[in-house]
């Protein structure tokens, strides 16, 4: 009895051991055989999040496509993509086609993992003369263009119609340049309310307005060839000086205030103005309805900029990209920009031309069609490898500590400035 | 012959008569039933720690893969001042072990105390489950919640005490704020071992400190606490390990700031690693974090267990 139960003991002991390898194995090992007579070509495609027009369009692409091509769609968590998307290129599992922001397909096209888009483009029947010529130019790694514009979300101004009611402001005027913003904050600030005209808070919607606020002054990020550092410049400390007042000098805006502050606070109507990216316009609009007053950014500096957060489209250079693949991701990307209209109907601005100045849109989303004007005065960040996750560490840490008091801007920006060219000098290129 | 003498002599006869293989299969046998463990220590414990090794003396990307050589040049760089990767690094491990000192306690003298109040309480099971429940929460609810309720404007905790304290943004509150949120969370957990080591106390010795007029607070001081000194020394040293291995909280609540100043080393070696994509210098500041961890995990160890 004894013997039994310890050769069944061993007997587990082994399963479970072959159990891992073969495991381990199956996970490293070929794929299982095709089978001979499938005949539809699978193109896998991940995207950063979740989007449910991709998601509509895609489908309707493998309807109209069925048995020649197939977009095996998966969303990845928005957050975690990087990692994600590195683990398993150094894999080989990598996709076919990737969705993201703009600036982390900077790194791969410097490694060569990206396929030129132009001639994929070009076989899909895709002009790229109908991309918006701010989210077009200035997207090219050595003079190549390897993405291509799939949505925008443009930096907005939002303000609560019933709160400016209250305070004598007319309700459809929002303010349009710096002297009425100041004006109406001052105006809107009620500190026996609890309620701030604006608030200025350290953390997020920094990196879609300080850019937006640096380009209006006339100054830019940085210049991608060169890689040279450009925010510490007299028209970045003109743009943080402007968020800094706000706090100290105007003290329309509190002191201190938290990450989300200025979200929670509009939502509970202690504050009127917000400047943050488009993606806030559907939690403001159920929560306000026509008392929701959206509109473009105020003129603050000299000239008229806008920051475009944005999502774009690139090809990876998979071991099974041919050219059969690269004509199925043409002919997608001609379906996607077709379908515009489904982009559209899920609340996010399309990047297609044709669509964008048909009638219908203006007519149909005309929220969005205020979106969209963004587009001729708006600007990227610049091309160069993990610009957003290193900006974020270095420079935006260095804006928060201005925001609260601690650094001047123009200490804050100089001191930012020279971390951020040392870690230029170690990124890829 | 004695019997006795006789039945050893046939017992070694057996032995001696034993098939090798028999022998070599009992041997072998033990050793399978360790092999499944084994093979994934190796594949997922074993590996990446000589693998994560021979990165950090390389220049390694994770989109380019090894870009050159640098055998201790990276750990070098982590002690030059003037370098930005030295710089992280010294300020990262300055706040870790910050906050450590300032946790640590807490989460030694809470559970301790509550776990002895439980322990005296005729509702056990009703207090432990209500401290134990926060630990099963996940740390994105956990932080989103603090961070909810100590906003500066608008937060319950300032609209309860009709204050503006800057708790997020400014410190020393931010260290106070994360170090609340991570005290309330996993308070629950040293609290059950601490529980349990109450529960071992013999009872005759309550009994007798209760007899010679001992209060509850000196039973507990002079009595309860010095009997369990080797599992106190026990949370001491979990303690500090998962102090040293602060992540989420500072991420999701003040994120790293104001400026970095509540950045753990964790969140300075993830950043190297995921966003600024040198995974050489992120594993050469990972082994020097675990050799710094270790000598301190065998200090503490040796005081506590000496005191024990």
């Amino acid at each position: 009895m004894k013997t039994i139960h310890k050769a069944a003991t061993v007997a587990l002991a082994l399963t479970m051991s072959l159990g891992i390898v073969s495991t381990s194995f199956a996970a490293t090992g070929h794929p299982a055989p095709r089978h001979a007579a499938a005949p539809a070509i699978t193109i896998t495609f991940w995207n950063s999040g979740s989007n449910p027009g991709i998601i509509a369009i895609t489908n309707q692409f493998n309807k109209v496509y069925k048995g020649r091509y197939n977009i095996a769609y998966r969303a990845i968590p928005y957050n975690n993509e990087t990692e994600i998307v590195n683990s398993a290129l150094a894999a080989h599992k990598g996709p076919d086609v990737l969705e993201e922001s703009l600036t982390p397909s900077a790194p791969y096209a410097y490694e060569r993992l990206e396929v030129p888009i132009a001639p994929i483009l070009k076989m899909g029947g895709v002009d790229p003369a109908d991309f918006p010529a701010s989210m077009w130019n200035g997207t090219q790694v050595a003079g190549v263009h390897y993405v291509v514009p799939i949505d925008g979300l443009p930096t907005l101004f939002f303000w609560n119609k019933t709160l400016f009611k209250e305070a004598g402001l007319n309700p459809n005027v929002p303010p349009a340049n710096e002297a009425q913003f100041i004006h109406d904050a001052m105006v809107l600030t009620n500190p026996k309310k609890d309620q701030w005209g604006y608030v200025q808070e350290p953390a997020w919607p920094n990196p879609f307005l300080f850019p937006s606020l640096l380009s209006q002054f006339g100054g830019k990020e940085a210049d991608p060839s060169s890689r040279k550092i450009l925010f510490d410049t007299q028209a970045g400390v003109n743009a943080l000086t402007f968020e800094y007042n706000t706090i100290f000098k105007w003290h329309v805006s509190p002191k201190n205030a938290s990450a989300n502050e200025n979200y929670n606070l509009f939502l509970s109507g202690k504050n009127a103005m917000v400047m943050d990216g488009a993606y806030q316009y559907a939690p403001f609009l159920q929560k306000y309805g026509k008392n929701l007053g959206v509109s473009l950014l105020p003129k603050i500096g000299p000239k008229e900029a806008d920051f475009l957060g944005q999502n774009y489209l690139w090809v990876m250079n998979t071991p099974g990209m041919d050219a059969a693949k690269e004509k199925g991701i043409g002919l997608y990307l001609k379906f996607y920009y077709d379908h515009s209209a489904e982009v559209a109907q899920s609340g996010t601005l399309p990047t297609w031309t044709p669509y964008l100045k048909n009638a219908a849109f203006k007519k149909t989303y005309p929220s969005l069609y205020e979106e969209s004007l963004a587009l001729d005065s708006g600007v990227l960040n610049p091309l160069i490898p993990n610009w957003g996750t290193t900006s974020s560490t270095y420079l935006y840490q260095d804006l928060d500590l201005a925001l609260l008091g601690k650094m001047s801007p123009a200490a804050a920006l100089k001191d930012a400035g020279q971390k951020m060219q040392e870690e230029m000098a170690t990124l890829l290129s | 012959m004695a019997v006795s003498e006789v039945r050893t002599k046939s017992l070694s006869v057996q032995r001696r008569r034993r098939p090798v293989m028999r022998v070599v299969w009992d041997q072998f046998s033990s050793f399978l039933f360790v092999v499944p463990f084994l093979i994934a220590f190796v594949a997922f414990v074993g590996y990446p720690i000589v693998y994560g090794f021979i990165i950090s003396l390389h220049h390694w990307n994770p989109i380019a893969g090894d870009l050159g050589y640098t055998g201790f040049g990276q750990y070098a760089t982590l002690f030059d001042s003037n370098s930005l990767f030295g710089q992280q690094f010294w300020t990262g491990l300055k706040n870790t072990a910050l906050f450590v000192v300032i946790s640590v306690p807490f989460l030694l003298a809470f559970p301790a105390t509550i776990a002895y109040l439980i322990y005296r309480s005729p509702l056990k099971s009703l207090f432990r489950s209500i401290f134990f429940f926060p630990t099963v929460l996940s740390v994105t609810a956990v932080t989103s919640l603090w961070s909810w309720i100590l906003q500066t404007q608008g937060g319950a905790v300032n609209n309860l005490l009709q204050a503006h304290v800057p708790w997020l943004v400014e410190q020393p509150w931010a260290w106070i704020s994360i170090d609340m949120a991570t005290l309330w969370w996993t308070l629950g957990f040293n609290m059950i071992i601490a529980y349990a080591g109450f529960t071992q106390l013999p009872q005759s010795t309550i009994e007798a400190a209760a007899l010679d007029g001992a209060g509850s607070l000196r039973t507990f001081w002079s009595i309860a606490l010095p009997q369990i000194r080797p599992v106190l020394a026990f949370i001491t040293v979990i303690s500090t390990i998962s102090s040293f291995n602060l992540f989420a909280q500072s991420l999701l609540m003040t994120g790293g700031g104001p400026g970095s100043s509540t950045e753990p080393l964790t969140m300075v070696i993830y950043n190297q690693a995921f966003n600024a994509m040198h995974m050489g210098s992120a594993a050469a500041m990972s082994y020097l974090m675990a050799l710094i961890l270790a000598i301190i995990s065998l200090v503490q160890y040796r005081i506590t267990r000496e005191r024990a």
